[in-house]
């Protein structure tokens, strides 16, 4: 964990004596103060120097903060810096839009310094908090004994999660998992994740993801902030160069929409009802190696009836002869196709069957795991 | 004009305060001085811009009177009324000087 003794602020704004003002007023509070008066500037000293918090002004020429703020969140090595927004009486649009770029707070100008003062020891502290936390859980987490059996859901014991597996292993610790997780009445969350080489024991690793999805993944933190949790801890825990390809799916029932992100894992498949299924690509990290991850985030408004697939990649490599993407992604595609006229329950099997053939013998372990809204 | 007053309310102590107030005096002079070019060259839009640094700086500072009179010339010269523009920067420019001489 950060143990640094100066916690750090970086102050943005055009108006040299809000500047001075905010450096005066914030250095006697015992902040080590930065200050850029543009954005270009902004974006520069934050990846430099990594500060604690930042207070933004939207109002700046040239580049303005809505457009700083979007690319300090879309770079992984300052998109976990809270900012607070610094932003004019009548700028309610702003604020809205504020909130919805990342922006944790926002101070009306003109500001007073000790409103600043509270807001900014206000956002440190729940900053502190929650990366006090991960570290926390990365501790306990570290003491999992071995003799953690593994535990996996199956669909009998989530009748609503309303989905089906194939899980096949060749190892003793298997390299492949996944999870069910009920996060809130009518909102699931589906998982299917690949650990690298199968040197770790499952035991161990299995019993520490499932405990961290079940810590991590709740209704108020979007998926992507759930997987960067979980990314957060297991790069404390996992050997070096040990990672994670995963795909998280969190399905809303009842507002009828899915999220999906991708931490370097074979893209999932999505078939909605009487219509072709097709593959979702996106773009993510793998979990587990770089303390700092970004994941793309793709919603999908769906209908009672849609299905979707997640599956690992031993489903692919499991054929001897070399294979090209284009050509397995289509076998993929029309196994799908033939699984939607079995039930849920059976869909896994059919998928398994159609590619690795009858009698199902892959190569390496396999997950499949398909779940109709 | 009670320096000692405005600044424990900041929680600034005097001499700092009157650091910053006399940088924002220098500041506030060129952005005057911006804010006249502009309405001479009957572009609204840059004096507007001067008057929105100026407002910020005075606000905040709690020059409020300075305030109110920089938000009526950013919102006059974004109007082109550039005659009330005229009487607002001489009070702006009457209160910056009675802020220099008690300093």
């Amino acid at each position: 964990m950060d143990t640094k003794h100066h916690l750090t602020v970086l102050a943005v704004d055009d108006n040299p004596i809000n500047l001075e003002l905010l450096k005066k007023t914030l250095s006697k509070e015992g902040y080590k103060v930065f200050t850029a008066s543009n954005g270009p500037e902004a974006r520069t000293v934050a990846v430099e120097n990594k500060p604690d918090l930042i207070l933004l002004d939207i109002k700046m020429p040239g580049e303005d903060g809505f457009q700083v703020i979007k690319k300090l969140k879309a770079n992984p090595g300052t998109a976990g810096i809270p900012v607070i927004f610094l932003t004019g009486v009548s700028e309610i649009d702003a604020k809205l839009s504020g909130f919805e770029l990342g922006a944790v707070d926002y101070i009306t100008k003109p500001f007073h310094p000790r409103e600043v003062i509270a807001r900014v020891r206000l956002h440190l502290k729940l900053s502190i908090a929650t990366n006090s936390l991960i570290y926390q859980q990365a501790q306990k987490l570290k003491e999992v004994s071995e003799a953690q059996s593994r535990m996996l859901t199956t669909p009998e014991v989530q009748p609503e999660a309303n989905f089906g597996v194939y899980y096949m292993t060749l190892h003793e610790a298997g390299g492949d998992f996944y999870e069910v997780l009920p996060i809130s009445e009518g909102i699931f969350g589906y998982f299917v994740a690949d650990v690298s080489g199968h040197d770790i024991k499952t035991s161990y690793l299995t019993a520490s993801v499932k405990a961290l999805l079940k810590q991590n993944c709740s209704p108020v933190y979007h998926p992507a902030e759930s997987m960067r949790m979980l990314n957060d801890v297991l790069v404390e825990i996992l050997p070096e160069a040990k990672y994670l390809t995963a795909c998280y799916i969190r399905l809303n029932r009842k507002a009828r929409h899915m999220t999906i992100i991708n931490a370097g894992h074979p893209p999932p498949v999505y078939a909605p009802g009487g219509k072709d299924p097709q593959l979702i690509q996106m773009n993510g990290d793998v979990i587990g190696i770089f303390k700092e991850v970004s994941f793309m985030q793709k919603k999908i408004r769906v209908s009672p009836g849609d299905r979707f697939y997640l599956y690992s990649d031993g489903l692919i490599e499991s054929l001897k002869d070399k294979i090209i993407w284009t050509k397995e992604s289509e076998k993929i595609i029309s196994a799908c196709r033939l699984a939607g006229n079995v039930s849920i329950g059976e869909a896994p099997r059919k998928i398994a069957e159609h590619m690795l053939g009858q009698g199902c013998e892959p190569e390496d372990d396999v997950v499949i795991l398909a779940c109709e809204v | 004009m009670n320096f000692k007053e405005m600044a424990a309310k900041l929680g600034l102590e005097t001499h700092e305060f009157k650091e910053i107030v006399s940088f924002f005096i220098d500041n506030a002079i060129s952005d005057i001085s911006r804010f006249k070019d502009a309405l001479r060259q009957g572009d609204g839009e840059k004096a507007s811009t001067s008057a929105h640094s100026l407002k910020g700086s005075s606000g905040n500072l709690g020059f409020s009177d300075i305030h109110e009179l920089a938000k009526q010339a950013e919102k006059d010269s974004g109007n082109n009324d550039f005659e009330s523009c005229k009487t607002v920067v001489s009070m702006i420019e009457e209160k910056i000087e009675e802020i220099n001489k008690n300093l």
